[in-house]
This record gives C-alpha cells, sequence and structure tokens, in this order.
C-alpha cells in the first residue's frame, strides 16, 4: 500500500516539486489553504479577539482586569449564567431521558417504521430559530392550538410564558431530544443482542440486564449525548430571543445579556467580551469532558 | 426472544414524541389557513387569501429569492473549497485531515453567537469596509457549514476508496486536476450532494450572523421572522406562511438527507469493485 | 443435575418457511451430542430451542421429567457458551464466571469459592482479573465456558464454540472442553460445521440436512456406515459414482454389486482412502492430474473416462507408496467390495 502510493502519486509531484522546501510545502498543502485560511479567519480569530478584548480597557488597548471583575461582581450577570446552566442542564437531562430510550426503541424498530421516525427526527432536529418559535406561539402560545384546545374543553388552562424557564425547556426540547437521539444512535449499536441471550442463560431479567451490563456499558455515551447537548444549549441564541418579548427578557441568559450589550452601546461596552470568554470556557471544559467519557466508554471495546 | 420494546410504555413515548414534533407544524400549517383564529381549537374558517397575499408582497418575496440565492452561492463555495482539500488530504497529505478537524470542531462546540460579536469587532478594528457586506455574510456562512459538508465528504470519500480510484488514475496518466474531475467526483456523487444540502441548509436557516453582520439591510427569512415577530404591525398570517415555506425546505432537505445516508452507504460497494 | 433431554417432533417455522420438520431425539444423561451440518441446516435453530431463546412451533422438550417447553430462558437451568462468547466487557474474568451466581442470590464467599475452582478447571487462575478485551481469544472461549458451568446447570448448550479461533488453539481446546465435560458429567449439545471436531469430542453425532436428522450415530458407525447419500457426502472426502444397473448389476471396475430392483439410478460411494492402486488389466484406468502432498498422506486426482464414467477421484495413500507417481502417468486403480456404500437415488 504505502510504496504503491510512494511509486505512484509524486511521480508528477517529484517534477514540479524538486527539492525546494516551500514548494514542497505549497505541494503538500496547497488545495487545502483556501479553507483553512478562510475559517481560520472567520473562526478562529473572532475567538481570539474576545479573549484580548476581555483584558482591554475601553479604548480596546492595554491590559487591564477590570472587565472580570465588574462581571464578576455583578448580581445580573451571575444570576444570567446560573439561568443559562440552569436551563441547558435541565434541557439536556430531558433530552436523555426522553431521547435514551427512544434511542433504543428505534434501533428494534422494523426499517420502515425506523425510517419514519428518524424522518421526523430529522426534520425537528433541522427546523430551528424563529420558524420554531413561531410554531410553539401557534401551539402553546396564548392563542395557541393546544392553548384554545383545552379551553373549549372546558380546562382553565394558562399556557406557560414562552420567554420562561418552563416555556424555554419546552421549546429547546423540541430540537434537542431530536438531537440528542441522532446523536446517540450510533452508540446503541454496541449493545449486542446476545450479550442479553446470555444474561437470560445466567437467569437474569430484563431489568437485571440492564442494570449490570447494558446500562453500564451505555453511561458513558448517554454521558456524552447529555455534554453535548449542555454546550449546545448553553450558546442558543436565536430561538430565546424570538421567544422573549421585550428587552427585558422574564429569564435572562448570557446570549441575550451579550446581544443586548453590544446592540445597545457598541463601543465601551465591556461586558460582552467577557461573557464571551465565559461561554467559550464552557464550551472547551464540555468539549474535554466529551472526549474523556468517548475514551471511558471505548475501554471495555 | 429479541429484546422488544413493542410494549405498551415505548408506544406511548413514541405517539407523545411524533405529537410533539407534529403539533406546531400543524398549528403552523393552520395558521397559514385560518381566517379567524381565537378560541376554538380549531380555526373558524380556512382561506388561501394569506398564500396569495404572500406573493404578491414585494418583501416577501425578495427576502425568499435572497435567502435561497444566498444560500445556493453558499453551499457551491463550499464545495469548491472543500473538495480539493479533501481529497488531497486523502490521496497526498492526511495532515491536512488534522487540521480541517480542528477547525471544524470551533463551529460545533462555540456558540455562533460569540463568532458572529467577534467578527463584528474584528472587522470594526481592522476592515471596516467589510462591515456590513453580502461577502463578509456569505464567507461567515460557509465558515459556520464547512464541519458539516467536511464530514459528509470525508465519509463519502473514505467509502469510495479515493485513494486506490488516484493511484489507478495516475498509472493510466491522469493529471491530478484530471483525476479529481473525472474520476473522484462521479465516484463521490451522493457525498457531495449531502454536503451540498448540508450547507445550503445552514446558510438557508442562519440567523444570528445574518442579524449581526447585516442587519436589515439584507433580509433573510429568518430575519425576517424575527422581525414579524418582534414587530408592531405584524401579520401572524403571513408570518405562518413564512414558517411553512421554511418548514417545507427543512422537510425537503431532511428527507434528501435520509435518503443520501442511505445510498451511500449502498452505493460504495459496486463503485469498489470497479476499481 | 445432570439430566436426559428428550425433544418430541420438534417443528419450527420462520415467517411460513419451515427450518425444522419433525426433531425427535433424545440425549442421554451426561451425554455430549454434536449437531453437525451445513449452514442453514436448522442445527442453531435446535440449538436455540433446547435453550429457549427460540420457541419451537410445535412439538415438546423434556429435561429429564420437567417439560421445560413452555419455561423462560431463565427457568431452565441451562449453561451456553455463544458463538462470539458474548462475554460482558464491563465486568472482569471473575465477575463474569460470578455472574449467574450473583443473579441467583449466593452468597458473597459462595460466589468466590465456586470462581475459584471454575478459574483452576479451566486453566485461568491469573487472569482472573482481567477483562474481556484483554484477553486471547482461547482465554476468553475459557471464561464463556467457565461461565456457562457456574451455577452447575442441568444442560450444557455449545454453539459453534471454537469457530472463531486459530487452529492449534482450537485443538487444544477441544481437546480441554470434552476432558471438562467428562469431568462434570453435565449434559452437552454442541452445535459445529466442523466434522472433525465433532468427530472428535462427541459421544454421538447427528447430522442435520435441511431441517431434518439425517443419521444420529457415533463417530465410527458414521464414518464406517453412512445412512444416505448426504452423510456420506458430508462426512470424510469420498468419491461417488452414478452408476446404471446393467442387468439388475452394478458394476465399476472390479466392482460388482445387485442392484436395488425398483431404481434406474445408484450412487456408489467410496473414501478417498479406499481406493487402491492395482497392476494393469485390473479395475479402472486413470490419469494422474494432480499430486498433493499432505505430510503423511499423500492425495490424487485422478481422471477417469471408462465404463462409462467421466469424472474426476480422489485418492489417498501413504507418502511412501506414492513416491513414483507424477502427474500425466496412467495407473488403475479399483476398490474393495465392502468399503462401497451404496444407495439407490
Amino acid at each position: 500500500m504505502q510504496r504503491a502510493l510512494g511509486d505512484a502519486a509524486p511521480v508528477a509531484s517529484r517534477r514540479i516539486a524538486g527539492r525546494n522546501p516551500f514548494v514542497r510545502w505549497l505541494s503538500d498543502w496547497g488545495p487545502a489553504l483556501p479553507i483553512i485560511v478562510i475559517s481560520a479567519t472567520l473562526l478562529i480569530l473572532p475567538c481570539l479577539i474576545m479573549v484580548r478584548r476581555s483584558f482591554a480597557g475601553p479604548e480596546g488597548t492595554g491590559f487591564t482586569l477590570d472587565n472580570w471583575q465588574s462581571v464578576l461582581a455583578s448580581a445580573s450577570a451571575w444570576r444570567a449564567i446560573g439561568n443559562t446552566v440552569m436551563l441547558a442542564a435541565t434541557v439536556a437531562t430531558v433530552a436523555t431521558l426522553v431521547g435514551g430510550p427512544l434511542c433504543w426503541m428505534l434501533t428494534r424498530m422494523t426499517r420502515g417504521w425506523r425510517t419514519l421516525h428518524m424522518g421526523l427526527l430529522t426534520v425537528a432536529n433541522n427546523f430551528s430559530g424563529i420558524g420554531l418559535a413561531f410554531g410553539f406561539m401557534a401551539a402553546l402560545g396564548t392563542y395557541g392550538m393546544i392553548t384554545l384546545g383545552l379551553r373549549s374543553m372546558g380546562f382553565d388552562f394558562t399556557p406557560p410564558v414562552p420567554s420562561g424557564f418552563v416555556g424555554l425547556v419546552i421549546a429547546y426540547s423540541y430540537g434537542f431530544v431530536p438531537m440528542y437521539v441522532l446523536l446517540t444512535l450510533p452508540a446503541m449499536g454496541l449493545v449486542r443482542q446476545d450479550w442479553w441471550e446470555a444474561c437470560q442463560c445466567c437467569g437474569a431479567s430484563r431489568p437485571e440486564f440492564w442494570r449490570y451490563v447494558g446500562l453500564p456499558m451505555l453511561l458513558p455515551y448517554l454521558g456524552a449525548g447529555w455534554i453535548l447537548t449542555f454546550t449546545s444549549a448553553i450558546g442558543q441564541y436565536a430561538l430565546p430571543l424570538a421567544l422573549s418579548n421585550s428587552s427585558m427578557p422574564a429569564y435572562p441568559l448570557i446570549t441575550l445579556d451579550m446581544s443586548r450589550n453590544m446592540l445597545g452601546s457598541l463601543f465601551g461596552s465591556q461586558r460582552m467580551p467577557v461573557m464571551a470568554v465565559i461561554l467559550m470556557i464552557f464550551a472547551i471544559v464540555s468539549l474535554l469532558a466529551y472526549r474523556q467519557l468517548l475514551k471511558r466508554g471505548a475501554k471495555w471495546l | 426472544m429479541a429484546v422488544k420494546s413493542s410494549v405498551l410504555p415505548g408506544r406511548i413515548l413514541l405517539a407523545f414524541v411524533a405529537a410533539y414534533i407534529l403539533l406546531p407544524v400543524a398549528a403552523t400549517l393552520l395558521y397559514s389557513l385560518a381566517t379567524v383564529w381565537r378560541s376554538e381549537m380549531l380555526p373558524e374558517g380556512y382561506t388561501l387569501s394569506h398564500w396569495a397575499k404572500s406573493f404578491i408582497d414585494q418583501r416577501f418575496v425578495s427576502v425568499l429569492l435572497r435567502t435561497l440565492g444566498l444560500a445556493v452561492v453558499v453551499s457551491f463555495v463550499t464545495l469548491a473549497l472543500l473538495l480539493p482539500a479533501v481529497w488531497w488530504q486523502r490521496v497526498r497529505n492526511p495532515k491536512i485531515g488534522i487540521a480541517l478537524q480542528m477547525l471544524a470542531a470551533v463551529p460545533f462546540a462555540l456558540p455562533t453567537l460569540i463568532i458572529g460579536l467577534g467578527l463584528l469587532t474584528l472587522t470594526g478594528d481592522y476592515l471596516p469596509q467589510a462591515q456590513g457586506t453580502v461577502w463578509l455574510l456569505g464567507l461567515g456562512h460557509v465558515a459556520l457549514a464547512f464541519p458539516f459538508a467536511y464530514w459528509a465528504l470525508d465519509n463519502a470519500m473514505a467509502a469510495a476508496n479515493v485513494r486506490a480510484l488516484s493511484e489507478a488514475a495516475s498509472t493510466c496518466g491522469a493529471s491530478p486536476f484530471a483525476t479529481l474531475i473525472r474520476v473522484i467526483l462521479p465516484n463521490v456523487g451522493p457525498g457531495i450532494a449531502m454536503a451540498g444540502i448540508m450547507a445550503f441548509g445552514t446558510s438557508f436557516n442562519e440567523l444570528v450572523l445574518t442579524q449581526l453582520l447585516v442587519g436589515s439591510r439584507y433580509e433573510t427569512v429568518q430575519l425576517y421572522a424575527l422581525n414579524m415577530l418582534k414587530g408592531a404591525d405584524a401579520d401572524y398570517n403571513l408570518l405562518a406562511v413564512m414558517t411553512v415555506i421554511n418548514f417545507t425546505i427543512t422537510l425537503v432537505l431532511s428527507i434528501a438527507m435520509v435518503s443520501l445516508n442511505g445510498r451511500t452507504a449502498n452505493a460504495s460497494l459496486p463503485k469498489k469493485a470497479k476499481s | 443435575m445432570s439430566t436426559p433431554i428428550h425433544l418430541g417432533a420438534i417443528t419450527k417455522s420462520f415467517n411460513g418457511k419451515p427450518a425444522l420438520s419433525g426433531i425427535d431425539l433424545d440425549i442421554a444423561q451426561g451425554e455430549m451430542i454434536a449437531l453437525l451440518g451445513a449452514s442453514g441446516c436448522g442445527k442453531t435453530t435446535l440449538l436455540r430451542i433446547i435453550a429457549g431463546l427460540e420457541q419451537p412451533s410445535s412439538g415438546q422438550i423434556h429435561f429429564g421429567t420437567r417439560d421445560v417447553t413452555d419455561l423462560s430462558v431463565q427457568a431452565r437451568r441451562i449453561g451456553m457458551v455463544f458463538q462470539g462468547y458474548a462475554l460482558f466487557p464491563n465486568m472482569t474474568v471473575r465477575q463474569n464466571i460470578g455472574f449467574p451466581l450473583k443473579i441467583a442470590g449466593e452468597s458473597a464467599s459462595a460466589i468466590t469459592a465456586r470462581v475459584n475452582e471454575l478459574l483452576e478447571m479451566t486453566g485461568l487462575g491469573p487472569r482472573g482479573d482481567h477483562h474481556p478485551n484483554q484477553l486471547s481469544g482461547g482465554q476468553q472461549q475459557r471464561t464463556a465456558l467457565a461461565r456457562a458451568l457456574a451455577p452447575r446447570p442441568d444442560v450444557l448448550l455449545l454453539d459453534e464454540p471454537l469457530s472463531a479461533l486459530d487452529a492449534q488453539v482450537r485443538d487444544h481446546l477441544r481437546d480441554e472442553i470434552a476432558r471438562i465435560q467428562k469431568t462434570v458429567g453435565t449434559t452437552t449439545v454442541l452445535v459445529t460445521h466442523d466434522q472433525a471436531e465433532a468427530m472428535a469430542i462427541a459421544d454421538r453425532v447427528v447430522i442435520m440436512h435441511e431441517g431434518r436428522v439425517e443419521q444420529a450415530s457415533r463417530p465410527e458407525a458414521l464414518y464406517e456406515m453412512p445412512a444416505s447419500g448426504y452423510t456420506a457426502s458430508f462426512i470424510g472426502t469420498r468419491n461417488r459414482f452414478d452408476v446404471s444397473p446393467q442387468g439388475g448389476e452394478l458394476r465399476i471396475g472390479g466392482f460388482f454389486r445387485q442392484a436395488a430392483a425398483n431404481s434406474a439410478a445408484h450412487q456408489v460411494w467410496v473414501r478417498a482412502e479406499a481406493l487402491r492402486i492395482v497392476p494393469a488389466g485390473q479395475g479402472l484406468a486413470v490419469t494422474v492430474e494432480a499430486k498433493l502432498f499432505q505430510g503423511p498422506i499423500t492425495r490424487l486426482y485422478l481422471t477417469c473416462h471408462a465404463d462409462g464414467l467421466s469424472q474426476t477421484l480422489k485418492l489417498d495413500a501413504p507418502s511412501e507408496g506414492l513416491r513414483g507417481v507424477e502427474p500425466g502417468q496412467s495407473l488403475h486403480v479399483t476398490f474393495d467390495q465392502e468399503s462401497a456404500d451404496v444407495f439407490a437415488a
């Protein structure tokens, strides 16, 4: 394999490349340079400048810890952070509790049913943002279909405030339960049918199978799904923005706080970069935890 | 026997999830067709007038065309930039894969809001003339879409055994460019389609960068919906029509993805045999 | 403890397709039988029905006097070794072996004692605290066997237990399994597609074909007296002659036998090692096509165009005796009357 490659591909390049290291480097990386340069510029630089700005003075220069001190001393900042973590953790937990069993059921379905359900979940996963917010209002708003339906049946039903905690959890779950399922589904293939058969031969019931074999094997992957959902939910912006109906949201979140700071007073706002870096820290820690969990899951395989 | 879960609690959960997914969609669809809907479970009457009205509304039509146009351009640019890169990674320099994977993790893990606000700050400091341009927005969409497109392409190229194909082509005397155009592209067709759809969908449903980078100067479907939802003179029926269109496009893309997913898996076998 | 097994008229069909059609089989207490057949013959289905992992469409299964037909797997008191072992990856060797005892609610000290005993018996002692992914294939196989035996089951079921192993390990473990089975004396059913394995290990071999029992005999009897053309084709390396009787007699070379009265076509089966080289003028005239040296035995591929036959024959003989034979050479071969098995088609 290695030899064949060495013989075939570089015949042409040897003529072009010669021994000049720069030309050689260019022929190794050339076709990939445009996308690397563009994505690095548009993805990495914005993060770096946020880190820089979180330590910069009002003019965007110098070095100061004032921004951090003032954010960490601000009750409203802490409330936004706490709210965000609380919301994301709740959504991730709902996604795990509903999505986990759902995943397992999907793997046990006949092909036709599975395709149908996968289609539904893919749509729900992709149907995001403002459309989802409107759909939510149309179903569960003050004049939503479910609200009106329950009322006309005689129930005294008050729908949850869309921008409140419960409303946000319901709306977030719409996209995140399917996302959880799509992320975790491949892991379900790890649970082999013959483990269950072997368990039966050992005298174990189905709950015992899950307790001693199934869940211990899946737990790292379910946890990894929780982490990814959590991370993704923390950074949500479009959906809560659409659901919050005033400049003072009922349930302040980090992302809403950031955009309000940025758009409200474009220059001299030193709180936004700090909040951005806090979000980045969440993301990096989650990603590390995610990789650790996957490693843990692969340990027995 | 098999670990079945056709038991009652399982069915209830499935029905509940299906209802959860379908109800908001159904409600939105009814909203786009309703005359008056204030008190009953279902609207008091139905009409197509909202749909008719929306298609003669100048703003509505241009929002739709603008978003579609941007999404098409973004998906083509993403493919044009990514295809040579992934192919070169597979046949020549695996390190490209490491670099691309690291970059791909960024939009996946980090909120788009950070990227958007960062870009705003960045251009404000160093490139003021780029601020508010569609070009910046387009490139931003390419950067956001590239991870999904990359995974789709990389999987397709792995499945089609692109390395062996390229080796065979070069022993036939084909230049690298001819190899890419005549041998590789035809063999990773479904993967390219998948990547294109992913990029299209990302751009079409993107709100954060659009709102932050260009604002109402370039109103897209999502931005239009947000402005409608927030606006004082909101026409909710028109908004419902736009949402149904948005949902239908998402639905078509999702169906294409699910069916392409099945195809790529099956299609790779005979291709391998051919090489 | 160990019990006899009685299978009465077991049938099974999958989506209307019959997989087993009327299996009757009695297995004595402590006996080890091998279900042998090509893939798709129903042997694995039958094993899974005995285990309770599949339900028969009709028929009865008794373990001793106990009717277990409608019992769950858990209640049957069986031990089973799966083809891929199905070890629990999250448990150590000890935990795997002790798992059935733990489920049965035995005390920690009783479990430890029994696990130690099994580690000793299977030679796994130093591997007790390893996880399955740290074990070789042979060690995984031993662990699976120990786990199956741990609760002292009434019946031990082995589903292709050696098929995933290298040839050398396989031979060694085959003998180990036989030894351990004789030690514990548990009635055992083994499924295999490898006739050498079945012959070497089992007290009785059950040949299965298209959902039926073709023959159930001691290995020697199976080899020497196949009861049907299928068994003959399946066991050992044999030559098949399709012969039509002439004047009520079957003749091939020097061989002669009375034909069955009412059949036009007959199969005559002759084992490869029963063919002998004879001086010219006797037997069948053949040409040596190829010569394959296989250590003590050498195999000749011979083409035969005589007596209305046109086919390739296989001859196995001690290598010494074939030293001078070369491809292209003409020979004459024959076989003894009693070494041929004749079946009317």
